[in-house]
């Protein structure tokens, strides 16, 4: 018999965990926590610990699968390649190469990021490249990059536990990023204050000092509210202010629009409480601000998270130890899909495609051409399906769910002439592909990922991918190779010294130097030791900047037809659209099918008792799921996990966009309700 | 004289060489990482380090439990022998067929720890601390806690049931929504942290891996360590301490143990085999 541990990284969320996958002959056999790892120390959550289940799963793709007539068969490589190269090939002649588009995964590797924007641009000759970081820190790369200069959690996980003050705007840290929530509990415990914006009652805010359950969608005037407070009372950092900032001026100005009072009337927070909160952080030595989803997820996503700088600059609470901006990023390689140039409008590193420069040394290195103009984002690219765009290869990734209006989502890519899906399972995306490749999963491959905080780390393969499935890179080689570029990689390990060489903060990033702790980017020659928190002398932009804004009211409002707001998000034992975590039996068990949550009050006016089935109907469609009856949601409000196909919350939700990211509102909108035969 | 962790490396090879195991668990360090390796070659044991403290005992049983006939080998502390022992007497390990080096741990970790007995029985590596944690210290029991507020963090990662050698029952009462409602956090702390408490009773080795695994920081060895303090108190008997007595309490709850085992009054390390036996009954 023959037992190994592997050392790993969690393939969930954006924390990168370390994981050991136990091994019996050549079988996965369980999941162990990585004692010495840095962030997760030892520790892990419920998905962590069952890392390993769906692995083996009987469903895992085993073979290519090609769409011939009204059904899905078998294939070969070489015949699904042929079909990709035949489908390519025939859309860029007829329609030209800006009709074909990809979406890359924020769950595949930096190394398969990097080869799949470079295949979209190089070989098909499209910028129009994008994935699913659109859905959830969009906002984030525009905000912080016009404050900061950097679009990156600007500190550490393992600094949290040191902050005197944590304000965590919209982030049920405890369930959907578990182990950053170790710490942000740790800080709680030694300092006492916790501050938690969140319009529902979160595991989290159970645990606060200080809850705020502002109305959702009011977080930008909260923040506005804060530092009104701040100014007023005199407990802005004024040398850090002049030394560091610029804006300020301008920033304070509209401010003064958000008295306590104006900002209780939009936010429902009372003053004495907002006073309270404001204190205590602009008091803090050290305060860090945290946030997620709750703030992004908007139409004005983008002025959420600058409003949300705008206090950290305003109390010098930034570029040093556990203060910070600190967006917790969703999936486990969603930061380095971006650094990766996963994005339409930036090569690796976020370096402008507008810039011929840049252009230059990226075509002359790949011996390919760079198209020069930006390419569309996710919302467009599906909006534009089977108009704009005929051709789609989309990369470990689910729209179907995981994008507002599912039914239109699927009906736009049931238009496209040709969808290619390549994925660990056929997924409700995959079953509209007319080609899908089989891929190879963390577990069986190797690569790197970039947690939230930077930290680029290493995966070890424990067991050989099932049939003929591939590693992504393996299959973008290939498929590359059929449209006449081939691209001779041995290993990762090749690609990353590729782009090492034209991406300026992973400069000193190798596979060999990734032992242990892994490195944090900015790491930009071989033997720079990385970089836990930014901004410490100077912003990576100069000056930090106060970008002033003005609340805007969400999109789409209850009304007397939809009475009811839907609020959407996640629970701690699934993970996004369920497609590992429901096929992992422990994750499973724990939580069979979706639900609503519904206020005691609403549920009794509607008849409806804890368990019973309701119908909840927006613009876009309507579900059913059974209420539990809760005291976490408000009187008004439902709450939907998206995580449950069979009653998706992302048939409801609606595509108003935010206007600088293209970051939908998936966060809110109306709903109305109906108990459920 | 050569460091503990020499010394461990010259028995594991010494060992590896009689051919009386299948494999010896140890930690190794790798590539900059940690993790319980099962050393089957001599060479591997190069890799072989001693911290940090990483309860090796459950990986004796996974390996037992999958392979029938292994002898298997294991670096074991004072916490991995008193789990092993209660494994046997639950019918879940052979010792028969476990070889153990023992390693005593030195002052700093037995501090560290507030363990109560930093050594195995048989001490082959390091030397024997007495150590008795003092009253009032974050591992004793007489502190009083707010348990409500306490287990009210709680995230329900599992992470004290899958981290505890002697969390063994086939299946879980706390993943069955008749005794824990499931997909919710927190669980109710009586249904989950009570029930599992209760099952430990007679059984915690007081290893402290529960409170290693927790995201949450819950002073989980508090609360076992009351109920330990009771049955030593009151029928004067310690889980892990006591090889030649089974529990007091529910002696005919378990069923058919999976393993035909037999409990060696003393475990064999190197060298000497087992003298003496005594049955699990």
């Amino acid at each position: 018999m023959n037992y190994q541990t592997v050392p790993t990284v969690c393939p969930y969320c954006g924390v990168g965990c370390g994981i050991l996958l136990q091994v019996t002959d050549g079988q996965l056999t369980g999941t162990l926590p990585l004692k010495d790892h840095p962030v997760s120390r030892g520790k892990l959550c419920l998905k962590g610990w069952n890392a390993h289940q769906f692995v083996h799963h009987p469903d895992r793709l085993q073979q290519p699968l090609i769409r011939s007539g009204g059904t899905i068969r078998e294939a070969s490589w070489a015949e699904a390649l042929d079909s990709v190269k035949q489908g390519f090939s025939r859309i860029r002649d007829q329609y030209g190469p800006a009709s074909l588009a990809g979406l890359a995964s924020a769950k595949c590797t930096n190394e398969e990021n990097y080869l799949f924007q470079k295949l979209m641009r190089g070989v098909l000759g499209t910028n129009n490249v994008d994935h699913c970081a659109r859905l959830c820190h969009s906002p984030t790369v525009v905000a912080l990059s016009s404050a900061f200069g950097s679009a990156a959690m600007t500190n550490s996980i393992a600094e949290l536990a040191g902050a005197d003050c944590l304000l965590v705007f919209g982030s049920n840290t405890t369930e959907n990023h578990p182990l950053a929530g170790s710490y942000i509990i740790e800080a709680q415990r030694k300092a006492g204050h916790l501050i938690v914006v969140d319009p529902r009652k979160v595991h989290l805010s159970s645990l606060a000092n200080i809850h705020l359950a502002l109305r959702p969608g009011t977080d930008m005037a909260l923040a506005n509210g804060l530092a009104h407070v701040i100014l007023n009372e005199g407990l802005h950092n004024r040398q850090f202010i002049e030394e560091r900032t610029e804006g300020f001026e301008a920033f304070k100005e509209v401010i003064q629009e958000y008295s306590p009072s104006r900002e209780e009337e939009i936010t429902g927070i009372p003053e004495s409480k907002l006073k309270e909160a404001a204190r205590i952080y602009a008091k803090a030595e050290r305060a860090a601000i945290v946030y997620c989803m709750g703030v992004t997820q908007h139409a004005a996503g983008s002025d959420n998270v600058r409003a949300i700088c705008n206090l950290a600059l305003l109390c010098g609470q930034v570029g040093r130890p556990s203060t910070g901006i600190n967006p917790l990023r969703g999936q486990n390689n969603v930061q380095g899909a971006c650094d990766m140039g996963a994005l339409p409008d930036v090569l690796p590193g976020y370096q402008r495609v507008d810039d011929p420069e840049v252009r230059e040394k990226f075509s002359k290195n790949w011996n390919l051409p760079v198209p020069a103009q930006p390419g569309q984002t996710l919302m467009e690219i599906i909006s534009g399906a089977g108009t704009d765009i005929r051709g789609l290869y989309i990369m470990g990734e689910n729209p179907v769910l995981s994008d507002p209006d599912s039914e239109s989502v699927r009906r736009a890519l049931s238009r496209l002439d040709f969808l290619v899906v390549q994925d660990i399972f056929l997924s409700e995306t995959a079953t509209l592909a007319h080609v899908v490749l089989p891929s190879a999963s963390f577990a069986e491959k190797t690569g790197t990922y970039t947690n939230t905080e930077r930290r680029v780390q290493r995966l070890s393969k424990a067991v050989n991918p099932p049939g003929a499935a591939l590693a992504d890179w393996e299959i973008l080689c290939r498929v590359a190779a059929a449209l006449g570029c081939p691209q001779d990689y041995e290993s990762p390990e090749m690609i990353m010294e590729e782009i090492a060489s034209l991406t300026p903060s992973y400069g000193g990033i190798r596979h060999s130097r990734l032992k242990g702790q892994g490195l944090q980017w900015p790491c930009p020659d071989v033997s720079h030791p990385g970089t836990p928190y930014l901004h410490g002398q100077r912003f990576i932009r100069g000056k930090g900047k106060f970008n002033a804004v003005r609340h805007r009211p969400h999109q789409e409002f209850p009304d007397t037809e939809y009475p009811f707001r839907l609020l959407t998000g996640r629970m701690f034992c699934h993970y996004h659209t369920g497609t590992m975590t429901r096929k992992s039996p422990a994750l499973a068990s724990e939580q069979a099918e979706g639900y609503m949550e519904v206020n005691p009050q609403d549920a009794m006016a509607l008849s409806v008792k804890e368990g019973e089935k309701v119908r909840v109907t927006s613009r876009r469609g309507s579900i059913v799921a059974r209420a539990r009856v809760t005291e976490s949601v408000g009187q008004g409000e439902i709450f939907i996990p998206f995580h449950f196909s069979e009653s998706a919350a992302n048939v409801l939700t609606q595509k108003a966009l935010d206007p600088e990211s293209k970051m939908p509102e998936l966060k809110v909108c109306a709903v109305r309700l109906e108990k459920a035969p | 004289m050569e460091s503990a962790v020499e010394q461990t490396k010259i028995l594991a090879r010494e060992l590896l060489e009689s051919g009386r195991v299948a494999g010896i668990l140890a930690l190794v360090s790798e590539q900059g990482r940690i993790r319980p390796g099962f050393l089957q070659r001599t060479e591997e044991v190069n890799d072989l380090v001693l911290e940090p403290i990483y309860l090796l005992a459950p990986l004796a049983r996974t390996i037992q439990t999958m392979d029938s006939q292994a002898t298997v080998g294991i670096v074991a502390r004072g916490c991995d022998e008193r789990a092993l022992v209660e494994l046997a007497k639950a019918g879940q390990m052979d010792l028969e067929r476990t070889v153990l080096i023992g390693l005593a741990c030195d002052e700093e970790i037995a501090q560290r720890c507030g363990c109560r007995q930093p050594y195995p029985r048989e001490i082959d590596v390091g030397t024997r601390i007495n150590h008795t944690p003092a009253e009032g210290s974050s591992s004793a029991a007489g502190e009083k806690v707010d348990w409500t507020a306490e287990l009210a963090r709680c995230l329900k990662c599992y992470g004290c049931r899958n981290a505890c050698p002697l969390c063994i029952c086939p299946e879980c009462k706390l993943a069955v929504p008749m005794w824990v409602q499931t997909g919710v956090v927190p669980p109710d702390p009586l249904s989950f942290h009570l029930i599992r408490a209760f099952h430990l009773v007679d059984k915690c080795v007081d290893c402290g891996s529960c409170e290693d695994a927790c995201p949450a920081g819950l002073p989980l060895r508090k609360l076992h360590k009351h109920l330990l303090r009771m049955l030593e108190e009151r029928l004067g008997y310690v889980p892990g301490m006591q090889v030649d007595r089974q529990s007091p309490l529910f002696p005919n709850l378990w069923c058919t143990p999976f393993l035909d085992s037999k409990i060696p009054r003393w475990m064999s390390t190197l060298g000497e085999n087992g003298s003496g036996e005594m049955r699990g009954e």
